[in-house]
C-alpha cells in the first residue's frame, strides 16, 4: 500500500497562498456581486474590486512572508520526502519572494486601470494569483514533473489575462498569438523533458545530472528542447517574435504584471535547471547561451530604436534585458547568478515602473501607447514626466540608478570570467538603447503638449506602486547592498548572493 | 562630515531640498538659494585653498569611508595641486553662471536651478573621486542635468544636440567602465583583493590600482584586453570625447551653438577639463607603458586640433560657433602640454585647463549678454557696436586678448609654458602649435573686429543698451583671476608642483619597475602619489 | 656675469604710467566717467614726466657706480616658474637700456604735450581724449617694459604690449572700418613675427634645459660659450649643418622683422598711420617699431656668436633701407611719405646692427627718434593746421602761412637727409662706415653702395616731400582755405622745437673720433663708449683719412638727392609730370608700393580662408566628420532595423513559428555539434 505522504507545508505555503487567495478571489466576487443583487443596495465596482485587491493582496503578503521566512531559516524543506518535487530554499525564495512583491504591486496597479479602461472584472485578481502561484511553483521545482506544471500553470492564465479586454480586438490577437505560439513552446519543452527522462530515468534533478551522458545525442536533444522552451519565455532572439504583439495588445496593467514576473520565473526557473540538473554536464551549453545573449542584445536594442508605440519599445527593451541576462549564463559563475539574480530584482523595480507610468495615464477605455501621447508631459504631469524619465535613466543603466548597478555587477562577473567580447556587445547594445529611452524625455520635456487625452489625476494606489519602484531604484542603484539603517539596512545583493550560492 | 563630501554635497542637498519644499516658493526665491548655495560652496571651497599645504605632494583632505566594501568600492575623496584648481574653478564658475542666466532663463526656472546644482555636485564629484567607481558614477551622472540643461533651455536644433552631447559621452565611457572592470581584475589577480580605489586608503595596507602592474603586452595568461595598450585606449576614448579630441569634436559646436548661456559656459568652463583632468588623473599613473607610446600619436592630434580648431573657428558667421571652434584649439594646447610628460608641458597644461575656463566661460557670457539683447549671434548682424556698448567692448577686448594669449593675462603663462614643455619634448611638434598661436589672433580679432568696429549702420545696434551693473560685476569677478594668474602666477604654479612632480615620478617608477623585471614586493613598494602624511 | 648693484626704483618707471593707463581704463570702462580734461592732462602727462624723472635719477645712480658694475638690478618678484624654467619679473638698468628709456621717456612726455593740443579738437566719440591718454600711457608702460626686462620674457611682454597698444590706437578711431582693419594687420603681422621670437625663446631653454635653462640676459651671456659651438642639421640645400646660435638669432630676428617693420614683414607699417599722427610719431617711428633693433643690440652677446645670423640681418637691414626708399619718393601723402622713411630708416640701424655695430645702431636709433618724431609731429602741425587734409597735391606755399611749422620740420629734413653737422648726418656715417667695414658680411661693400644709394633718395624724397609742402604755390582747396590755416597752438608748436633742438645737436653725442680729433675733442664719441661697456663692439681700425672720403660721398649722395628734388620741385615744376609720363609702368609700380599687399592677399589670406571654409569646415567637419561617421552610424542601426529585422517581424503567427523551429533546429545542432 501506499504510505500516506507527509507533506511538509511549509514548503508549499507561498504557492499555496496564492492559490487559495485566487479561490477566494473568485468567491468574493460572486458572494459580493450577488449580495448586491440580494440586498439590491448599491455596491460601487471600486468597492468590490478594493476588496477584492485587499484579499488578493493578503494571499500574496502571505506567500511573500512564507516565502523571506524560508529564506531566513535556510533550511531546504521539500514538497515529498522521497521525490522532493518542489523545494523551498533560499534561491526559490528569493524568486518566490521577487515574485510576490511583483504580483502585489501589479495588482495594487490594476484596481484604478481597470476601470478605467472599463474591463473591471473581477476575475483578473484570481487569474493573477493563479499565474503567480504556477511562477512559484515554477521556481522552486525540482522535478522535471513540477516544472512544466509550473510552466503550464504560470501561462494559462496569462493567456487569458493578454485578451482580457475582450472589446479591444488588438487584446484578443495577442492573446490568441501568445497561446498558439506558447503552446508550441511548451509542447517542445514537455517532448525536451521526456527525452531527458528516457535517456536518465529520472526526472529529479539531482538524478538526471549524475546520470547524464553528455554524448548522447537524444539527452542533448532533450536539453536543447528544454531551453528552447525557456528561451521563448524570456523571449530571447529567436524566439522571441511574440514579444511586441503580446506587449503592445495585452492591458498596460497586464503587460506590466507578465514583463516583469514572467522574466523573473522563468530565468530563475532555467538556472537552477542548468545548474541543478545539467550543471557543467554539457561543455558547449555556455556557448550557446553566449551566442544567444549575443543576438538578444543586438536585435532587441537595433529593433526598440524604430518603435513609436512605447509599449512595443518596452517590450524588445525587455528582448535586450533579456539578452544581458543570459550573459550570466554564459559566465555560469556564482558571480554572475547572483548578478542575475540582483539584475532581475532591479528590473522588476524599474520595468514595473516604467509600466506604472503608462497605466497612470490610461484612461477613457484605452491606453497611453503612443509615443506621441507623451508630449509636453512635463508641462501636464511634471510628476509622472519626472519619475518616467528616471525609470528610463535607469533601464539606460546610468549611474545612480539600480539600471546601472545590475549591469555593473552583471559585466564585472562577465569580465571576471573573461567574457569581455560579450560585455563589449552588450555595451555596443547599452549604448544604441540610450538613444531610444532617451526619446522619452525628449518628447516628454522638449516638445508641446500634444492632443492626446491623458488621465489628469493619479490614484492612491498607484502612486503607492510608482513611490515604491522609484525608491527602490534609486535606493538599490546607490545602496544595492549594505543600506544604512535608514534604508533597513536592505542587503539585496548579499540575499542574490545567498540564493546563488546554494545552487553550486 | 569632512570639508571635501561637504562641498561635494552641498548644491545637490540644497537643490533636493528645494524641490520638496519648495514647490510653493516664487521662482526668484529658487534662484537667490541657488545662487546662495553656490557661493557658499565656492567660499568652502576658499578653505580648501587656505588648508592645502603646497609644499608636500601626496592627497589632502583625504576621507575614506566604506560603500560596497565586499566590492572594493569605497567612498574615498582627496584632491592634490591639480584637483584643488579644478574644484575652485567650478566652485567659482558656478555662482557666476547663475548669475549669468538672471534674465536668459525665464522659462522653467525651478528646474534649472536644481540641475545646475545637481551639475555642480556631478562635477565635483568627479574631481575629487580617488575611486575609480565612485568617480565613473560622478563622470556619468553629471550628463543627465547637463543633457536636460542643453535639451530644454536651449536653440532650435537643441534636441539634436542634447542626444549628440550624451551619446557622444555614452560610446566613449562605457568601454571606460570595461576598462575599469578589466583593471580590477587585473589587480585582484595581482594582490589578491578587490578594489577600486585608486591609492592605498589612510592606515589600510592593501595597495591601490596604482599600484598594479598592468602587462604591457599579451602572452601567455595575459589575454589581450588586460594590457596596457587596449586599457589606456578604452581610458582615453572616453576622455578624449569630453576633451574633445579632433575627431571626436564634433558634438561640441552643436552643444555649445545650442546650449544656453549658462550650459555653455559650464560646458567649456568644466565639463571639457573631464576629460583633461582624467587623462592626468587616471590615464596617465595607471597605464605609463602605454601612456608614453600613445603620446606621439597624441601628440598629432593635439597639434592638429590646435590648428584644424582655429581655421575652422576664422570662417565661422556665428560668434558662439567661432567660440567653440577655439575651444577645440585651446584644448589642443592643453593635450599637447600633459603628453610632452615633463614638468613645463604638464603644469601649463592645468593651468591652461583653468585658464580655458575663465577666459572661454567669460566669453560665452559675454556672447550670451550681447544675444539677450539681439537674439542674433551672427556677425554680419553687427558692426560698430562699440560705440553704444563701449564698456562692453572693453571688457570683450580684454577677454579676448586672455583667450589669446597676450602676455600678463592668464592665458599667455599657460600656453607659453605647454609649449616650452612641448618643444623639449619635441620640437618638430611644438613650431606648428606655436603658429596657432598666431591663428587664435587671427580669428578672434577678425570677429572683434567685424562685431564691434566700423561705423554702427544696422539701426537694430544703435539702440544697445550697454552692461547693467550685474553683468559688469560678472565679468569684473572673471577679470580678477585673469589678470591675477596673468601677473602673479606662481601661487597656482607651486601648488601644483608636487603633484606633477609626483605624477611623473610615479610613472617613471612604474616604468623602470614593469620594464625591468623586478621581484614581487617592488610592486607593492612606496609609491610617490599617496595620500600626504 | 657683469656686476649688478640691487635697486628698487627701476620698477617705478614703468608702473607710473601703467597706473595713470588703469586710473582712466577704470574710470573709462567701467563706470564710464570721465574725467574733467584738466585732471586728465595732469594725470597723462604727469605719469610720464615723472616717468622721465625717475630715469634721470637713475641715470645719475648709474653714473655714481663704482668702476665695474655697470648696471642696476631691480628684482620685483618670480614670475614664472616651472620645472626647469624661471623667469623673475625684474628690471635692468645697464647703459642700453638707460639710453632707450631716456629716450622712450623724453620723447614720449613731448608727445604726450604735443598730443594735448592734437587730441583737443577730437570729437569723433564721447571720452575719446581720456581714452587716447589711456592707451598712450599703457603704451609708454609696455614699453619701458620691453626696454628695462632683465630678461627675454619680460621683454617679450613689454614687446606684446607696445603691440596691443599699437594695435588698439591705429584703430583709435575705429568708427572708420579702414582704421580697424589697420589695427587688425598690424597685431596679425606682429604676431608672425612674434610665432619667431617664442620659438626663439623656446630654443634657447631648449639649448640650455640641461645646464639649467635661463632667459636672463646675464645669465645668458655667461652660460653662451656652452652653446655657441652647438650645430644643428637643417636641409641639405640651407647647407646641411647651422651654428645653433645663428638658428636662435634668426628666429629671434623674425621677431624684430615684425617688429621694426623690415622686408617681408613691414606691411603694416605704412597703414599703421591710420592711427593718430601723434602715435605715428611715438609708436611707429620713436619708439617701438625701434624695439627689434634694441633687441638685436641688448643679444649682441649673442649675435656677435651668430655671424650668419648677422650677415641676414644686414642684407635685410639694406635692402629693406633701399626698398622702402624707392617707395617713398612716389608717395603723395605726407604721412605716407615719412613712413615708408621710417621702414627705410630702420632698415639702416639693422644694416649697423648686422655688420656689428650696435653702438652706431642705437645711435641712430637715438637720432632718429629725435627727427623722425620730429617730422611726425611737424606733420601732424600741417595736417591740424590743414584741418586733417593729409595729401601733398592739396598743400603747397605754406612756408609763408606756418612759418615755424615750416622752420621746425625743415631742421629736420636736413637732419634726415644727412647734412651736415645735424644729428642725421654722423650716425648715418657712423652705419655706412660699419657695413664699409664689416668684412665678415659678405658682400659688405655692396651693402655701403646700397646705403649710399639709400641716402641719396632719402634726401630726394624728404625735400621733395618739403618743397610739395611748403614751397610753390598753394594748392590748398577751397573748403579747407575758408576753414581758415593757422598756425597750431604752442602745445603743439614747443615739443616741435625741444625735438628740432635735440635734432640737430644730438649727433654730438656720438661724435665719431675723427671728427673729434679735428676739432681737438679727446675721447668724443661719448654714446659709444657709454655703451661699449655693455655692447660687444668689433673694433676694426680704420685710418680718418677713409673716413672722411666715406663722409664725403655720403654728403655728395645727400647733396645730389637733395639737387634734385630742388630741380624737379621748384626749379621746373614740369619736370615730374614728364617722367611720369616717361616712366608710366615704373612709376604706377613703385606709387602702389610694388602690389605687395596684394600678393601678400592672393597669396597667403585667400587660399587660407578658402581652404578653412571650403575644404576644413564643410568638407572634413560637417561632411565628413559628422555626415559620414557620426550620424552615418546611427542611420545604420536604423537601416538595419527598418530594411533588415523588420521584414521578419511580419506580425503573422506561422511566421513565428516557423522562427522558432528554424531556431529550434539552430540549438540542437549547435549542441550536437560538439
Amino acid at each position: 500500500m501506499i504510505p500516506a505522504p507527509q507533506i511538509d507545508l511549509a514548503a508549499i505555503a507561498p504557492i499555496a497562498a496564492a492559490g487559495i487567495g485566487a479561490i477566494l478571489v473568485l468567491l468574493a466576487e460572486v458572494l459580493l456581486t450577488r449580495r448586491q443583487r440580494l440586498l439590491g443596495r448599491a455596491m460601487t465596482p471600486s468597492y468590490v474590486g478594493a476588496t477584492l485587491v485587499l484579499i488578493s493582496s493578503l494571499a500574496l503578503v502571505i506567500s511573500a512572508y512564507t516565502a523571506i521566512a524560508g529564506f531566513q531559516s535556510g533550511v531546504a524543506v521539500g514538497f515529498l520526502p522521497e521525490t522532493p518535487g518542489v523545494r523551498l530554499d533560499r534561491f526559490s525564495a528569493y524568486a518566490i519572494a521577487l515574485v510576490a512583491v511583483g504580483s502585489l504591486l501589479s495588482c495594487w496597479l490594476a484596481l484604478q486601470y481597470l476601470s478605467e479602461v472599463e474591463i473591471n472584472h473581477g476575475e483578473f485578481y484570481a487569474l493573477l494569483l493563479l499565474a503567480s502561484s504556477g511562477m512559484m511553483l515554477l521556481v522552486s521545482a525540482t522535478d522535471l514533473i513540477a516544472l512544466f506544471l509550473g510552466l503550464e500553470l504560470m501561462s494559462i492564465p496569462i493567456y487569458v489575462l493578454a485578451g482580457f479586454d475582450r472589446r479591444n480586438l488588438r487584446s484578443n490577437e495577442s492573446a490568441v498569438k501568445y497561446f498558439l505560439v506558447g503552446s508550441f513552446a511548451s509542447a517542445l519543452l514537455l517532448y525536451g523533458a521526456a527525452l531527458v527522462y528516457g535517456v536518465t530515468g529520472s526526472l529529479d534533478f539531482a538524478e538526471v545530472r549524475a546520470a547524464f551522458p553528455p554524448a548522447n545525442p537524444l539527452a542533448l536533444i532533450g536539453l536543447g528542447l528544454l531551453v528552447v522552451g525557456f528561451a521563448f519565455k524570456i523571449s530571447s532572439v529567436p524566439f522571441h517574435q511574440w514579444t511586441p504583439d503580446v506587449y503592445e495588445g495585452a492591458p498596460a496593467a497586464v503587460t506590466a504584471y507578465m514583463s516583469i514576473t514572467v522574466k523573473v520565473a522563468a530565468f530563475a526557473a532555467l538556472l537552477r535547471l542548468l545548474v541543478e540538473a545539467f550543471g557543467d554536464a554539457v561543455p558547449r551549453l555556455q556557448d550557446l547561451f553566449w551566442a544567444l545573449a549575443f543576438v538578444t542584445i543586438l536585435v532587441g536594442n537595433v529593433m526598440a530604436v524604430i518603435q513609436d508605440n512605447v509599449k512595443r519599445l518596452l517590450a524588445y527593451s525587455s528582448v535586450a534585458h533579456a539578452g544581458y541576462l543570459l550573459i550570466g549564463f554564459a559566465a555560469g559563475t556564482v558571480e554572475s547568478v547572483t548578478a542575475v539574480l540582483f539584475y532581475l530584482l532591479g528590473y522588476v523595480f524599474m520595468n514595473l515602473g516604467a509600466f506604472a507610468v503608462l497605466v497612470a495615464l490610461a484612461t477613457g477605455g484605452k491606453d497611453c501607447e503612443e509615443i506621441g501621447d507623451l508630449a509636453g508631459l512635463a508641462r501636464t504631469r511634471p510628476g509622472l514626466a519626472a519619475l518616467l524619465t528616471l525609470f528610463a535613466v535607469s533601464l539606460a543603466g546610468i549611474p545612480g540608478t539600480v539600471g546601472f548597478t545590475a549591469k555593473f555587477f552583471l559585466f564585472q562577473a562577465a569580465i571576471d570570467a573573461g567574457l569581455v567580447g560579450l560585455t563589449i556587445v552588450a555595451i555596443v547594445g547599452s549604448l544604441i538603447s540610450v538613444y531610444y529611452y532617451l526619446r522619452l524625455p525628449v518628447v516628454m520635456y522638449m516638445r508641446e503638449p500634444g492632443g492626446a487625452t491623458l488621465r489628469a489625476s493619479t490614484a492612491t494606489l498607484e502612486l503607492v506602486v510608482l513611490a515604491v519602484c522609484a525608491l527602490a531604484v534609486v535606493a538599490l542603484g546607490i545602496f544595492p547592498s549594505d543600506a544604512p539603517w535608514w534604508l533597513l539596512d536592505v542587503r539585496a545583493l548579499d540575499w542574490a548572493r545567498e540564493g546563488a550560492a546554494l545552487l553550486f | 562630515m569632512d570639508l571635501l563630501t561637504l562641498i561635494t554635497f552641498l548644491p545637490l542637498a540644497v537643490g533636493l531640498l528645494l524641490l520638496v519644499a519648495g514647490a510653493r516658493l516664487p521662482d526668484q526665491a529658487w534662484r537667490w538659494v541657488g545662487l546662495a548655495a553656490t557661493v557658499a560652496t565656492f567660499l568652502l571651497s576658499l578653505g580648501l585653498w587656505q588648508g592645502f599645504d603646497p609644499a608636500q605632494g601626496g592627497y589632502q583632505f583625504v576621507r575614506h569611508v566604506p560603500w560596497l566594501p565586499a566590492w572594493g568600492i569605497h567612498w574615498f575623496v582627496g584632491i592634490d595641486g591639480m584637483s584643488l584648481l579644478l574644484v575652485l574653478l567650478t566652485t567659482f564658475l558656478m555662482p557666476l553662471v547663475l548669475l549669468g542666466s538672471w534674465n536668459d532663463v525665464q522659462r522653467a526656472v525651478k528646474p534649472f536651478v536644481f540641475f545646475n546644482l545637481a551639475l555642480e555636485t556631478g562635477m565635483l564629484g568627479a574631481f575629487v573621486s580617488l575611486n575609480l567607481f565612485q568617480f565613473y558614477v560622478f563622470w556619468e551622472v553629471m550628463l543627465i542635468p547637463m543633457y536636460f540643461i542643453i535639451g530644454i533651455w536651449g536653440g532650435p536644433r537643441r534636441v539634436y544636440a542634447a542626444v549628440k552631447f550624451f551619446l557622444f559621452t555614452m560610446a566613449g565611457s562605457l568601454p571606460m567602465l570595461v576598462a575599469i572592470l578589466a583593471l580590477y581584475v587585473v589587480h585582484a589577480g595581482q594582490f589578491g583583493a578587490y578594489t577600486f580605489d585608486l591609492i592605498a586608503p589612510p592606515g589600510g595596507s592593501s595597495p591601490g590600482l596604482l599600484a598594479t602592474l598592468v602587462p604591457v603586452a599579451a602572452g601567455e595568461g595575459v589575454p589581450w584586453w588586460q594590457t596596457q595598450p587596449w586599457l589606456f585606449a578604452a581610458f582615453a576614448l572616453a576622455f578624449a570625447v569630453k576633451v574633445p579630441v579632433v575627431p571626436l569634436h564634433t558634438w561640441l559646436p552643436d552643444a555649445h551653438v545650442e546650449a544656453p548661456t549658462a550650459g555653455s559656459v559650464v560646458l567649456a568652463g568644466v565639463l571639457l577639463k573631464m576629460g583633461t583632468y582624467g587623462f592626468v588623473r587616471f590615464a596617465l599613473p595607471l597605464f605609463p607603458v602605454a601612456a608614453e607610446r600613445f603620446a606621439p600619436l597624441i601628440f598629432t592630434l593635439a597639434v592638429i586640433g590646435i590648428l584644424y580648431g582655429a581655421l575652422i573657428a576664422m570662417v565661422q558667421s556665428d560668434i558662439k560657433k567661432l567660440v567653440a571652434y577655439s575651444s577645440v584649439a585651446h584644448l589642443g594646447f592643453v593635450m599637447l602640454g600633459m603628453f610632452a610628460l615633463n614638468e613645463e608641458g604638464l603644469q601649463g597644461s592645468i593651468l591652461q585647463m583653468v585658464n580655458h575656463g575663465l577666459s572661454t566661460g567669460a566669453l560665452f557670457l559675454l556672447v550670451g549678454m550681447i544675444y539677450e539683447r539681439r537674439h542674433t549671434r551672427l556677425i554680419g548682424e553687427f558692426g560698430g557696436i562699440a560705440k553704444p556698448m563701449p564698456a562692453f567692448a572693453a571688457l570683450f577686448v580684454i577677454v579676448t586678448m586672455s583667450s589669446i594669449g597676450l602676455p600678463a593675462l592668464n592665458g599667455f603663462v599657460g600656453e607659453f609654458l605647454i609649449l616650452v614643455g612641448a618643444f623639449l619634448a619635441s620640437p618638430w611638434f611644438a613650431v606648428p602649435a606655436a603658429f596657432g598661436v598666431v591663428l587664435s589672433a587671427v580669428y578672434l580679432l577678425w570677429m572683434v573686429k567685424r562685431v564691434f568696429f566700423g561705423p554702427c549702420d544696422n539701426p537694430e545696434n544703435m539702440g544697445l543698451l550697454d552692461l547693467d551693473l550685474r553683468e559688469k560685476a560678472i565679468l569684473v569677478a572673471l577679470l580678477v583671476p585673469i589678470v591675477w594668474i596673468g601677473v602673479h602666477p606662481n601661487p597656482f604654479l607651486t601648488r601644483l608642483e608636487a603633484s606633477v612632480g609626483d605624477l611623473l615620478h610615479h610613472m617613471e617608477q612604474r616604468r623602470a619597475v614593469q620594464l625591468a623585471p623586478a621581484p614581487g614586493d617592488a610592486r607593492v613598494a612606496a609609491l610617490p602619489l599617496e595620500v600626504a602624511p | 656675469m657683469v656686476e649688478a648693484a640691487p635697486t628698487d626704483l627701476l620698477r617705478w618707471i614703468p608702473l607710473l604710467p601703467l597706473l595713470g593707463a588703469l586710473v582712466h581704463g577704470v574710470l573709462l570702462g567701467l563706470l564710464r566717467r570721465g574725467l574733467p580734461r584738466g585732471l586728465v592732462i595732469a594725470l597723462s602727462v604727469g605719469a610720464p614726466a615723472l616717468a622721465f624723472g625717475v630715469t634721470v635719477a637713475a641715470f645719475l645712480r648709474l653714473g655714481a657706480l663704482p668702476p665695474g658694475t655697470v648696471a642696476l638690478i631691480d628684482e620685483v618678484y618670480t614670475w614664472i616658474g616651472a620645472g626647469r624654467l624661471v623667469a623673475d619679473m625684474a628690471f635692468v638698468f645697464d647703459p642700453l637700456s638707460a639710453v632707450m628709456c631716456l629716450i622712450v621717456t623724453g620723447v614720449g612726455t613731448l608727445i604726450h604735450v604735443y598730443s594735448i593740443g592734437y587730441m583737443d579738437d577730437d570729437h569723433r566719440d564721447d571720452g575719446g581724449f581720456q581714452r587716447f591718454f589711456c592707451y598712450l600711457n599703457l603704451f609708454l608702460a609696455a614699453m619701458l617694459l620691453l626696454v628695462l626686462g632683465d630678461n627675454l620674457l619680460v621683454m617679450f611682454l613689454g614687446w606684446e604690449g607696445v603691440g596691443l597698444c599699437s594695435y588698439l590706437l591705429i584703430g583709435f578711431w575705429y568708427g572708420d572700418r579702414w582704421n580697424a582693419y589697420c589695427g587688425l594687420k598690424a597685431f596679425v603681422v606682429n604676431r608672425i613675427g612674434d610665432f619667431g621670437f617664442l620659438i626663439g625663446i623656446f630654443l634657447i631653454v631648449w639649448a640650455l634645459a640641461d645646464a639649467g635653462a635661463t632667459l636672463d640676459f646675464r645669465e645668458l651671456r655667461a652660460a653662451l660659450p656652452a652653446i655657441a659651438e652647438r650645430t644643428v642639421a637643417v636641409p641639405e640645400w640651407l647647407g646641411g649643418s647651422w651654428r645653433l646660435t645663428t638658428l636662435i638669432g634668426l628666429c629671434l630676428f623674425v621677431g624684430a622683422m615684425g617688429k621694426s617693420a623690415q622686408i617681408p614683414l613691414y606691411v603694416w607699417l605704412p597703414d599703421a598711420m591710420a592711427g593718430p599722427t601723434p602715435v605715428s610719431a611715438l609708436i611707429h617711428a620713436a619708439t617701438m617699431v625701434t624695439a627689434g633693433v634694441y633687441m638685436v643690440c641688448r643679444l649682441s652677446f649673442l649675435y656677435a656668436e651668430a655671424p650668419g645670423a648677422s650677415a641676414v640681418i644686414a642684407w635685410t637691414g639694406g635692402l629693406t633701407a633701399l626698398f622702402a626708399a624707392t617707395i617713398a619718393i612716389a608717395q603723395t601723402d605726407i604721412k605716407k611719405v615719412l613712413a615708408y622713411s621710417t621702414v627705410s630708416q630702420l632698415g639702416y640701424m639693422f644694416l649697423a646692427a648686422g655688420c656689428g655695430a650696435y653702438s652706431a645702431a642705437i645711435f641712430h636709433v637715438g637720432t632718429h627718434a629725435f627727427f623722425k618724431a620730429l617730422l611726425f609731429l611737424g606733420a601732424g602741425a600741417v595736417i591740424l593746421a590743414l584741418h586733417h587734409e593729409q595729401d601733398t597735391d592739396k598743400m603747397g606755399g605754406l612756408r609763408t602761412r606756418l612759418r615755424r611749422t615750416h622752420a621746425v620740420f625743415l631742421v629736420g629734413v636736413l637732419a634726415i637727409a644727412g647734412v651736415p653737422p645735424l644729428s642725421g648726418f654722423f650716425s648715418k656715417d657712423e652705419v655706412l662706415l660699419s657695413a664699409w667695414l664689416a668684412h665678415e658680411v659678405p658682400g659688405h661693400t655692396w651693402l655701403w653702395a646700397i646705403g649710399v644709394a639709400t641716402a641719396a633718395l632719402t634726401a630726394f624724397y624728404m625735400f621733395r616731400l618739403h618743397f610739395r609742402t611748403f614751397a610753390g604755390e598753394s594748392r590748398v582747396p577751397a573748403e579747407i582755405e575758408h576753414h581758415g590755416v593757422h598756425e597750431p597752438g604752442p602745445t603743439v608748436l614747443w615739443p616741435l622745437y625741444v625735438l628740432a633742438f635735440l635734432a640737430a645737436v644730438a649727433g654730438f653725442l656720438g661724435l665719431p673720433q675723427a671728427w673729434g680729433d679735428l676739432l681737438g675733442i679727446p675721447e668724443s664719441n661719448a654714446l659709444s663708449r657709454f655703451l661699449g661697456r655693455v655692447l660687444e663692439s668689433a673694433h676694426h681700425h680704420v685710418d680718418h683719412a677713409t673716413e672722411f672720403a666715406l663722409a664725403g660721398v655720403a654728403t655728395l649722395a645727400a647733396a645730389l638727392g637733395i639737387g634734385l628734388a630742388w630741380l624737379f620741385y621748384v626749379a621746373r615744376p614740369e619736370l615730374p609730370a614728364r617722367v611720369r609720363a616717361g616712366a608710366g609702368a615704373l612709376h604706377r609700380l613703385i606709387a602702389n608700393k610694388y602690389y605687395v599687399d596684394e600678393l601678400y592677399d592672393a597669396l597667403f589670406v585667400r587660399p587660407l580662408i578658402a581652404l578653412s571654409d571650403r575644404v576644413l569646415f564643410r568638407g572634413v567637419d560637417a561632411g565628413l566628420i559628422d555626415g559620414a561617421f557620426v550620424n552615418g552610424s546611427a542611420r545604420t542601426v536604423r537601416v538595419l532595423a527598418e530594411d533588415a529585422l523588420k521584414h521578419l517581424q511580419a506580425g503573422l503567427t506561422q511566421g513565428y513559428l516557423v522562427t522558432m523551429v528554424a531556431g529550434t533546429f539552430l540549438v540542437l545542432a549547435w549542441l550536437l555539434s560538439s
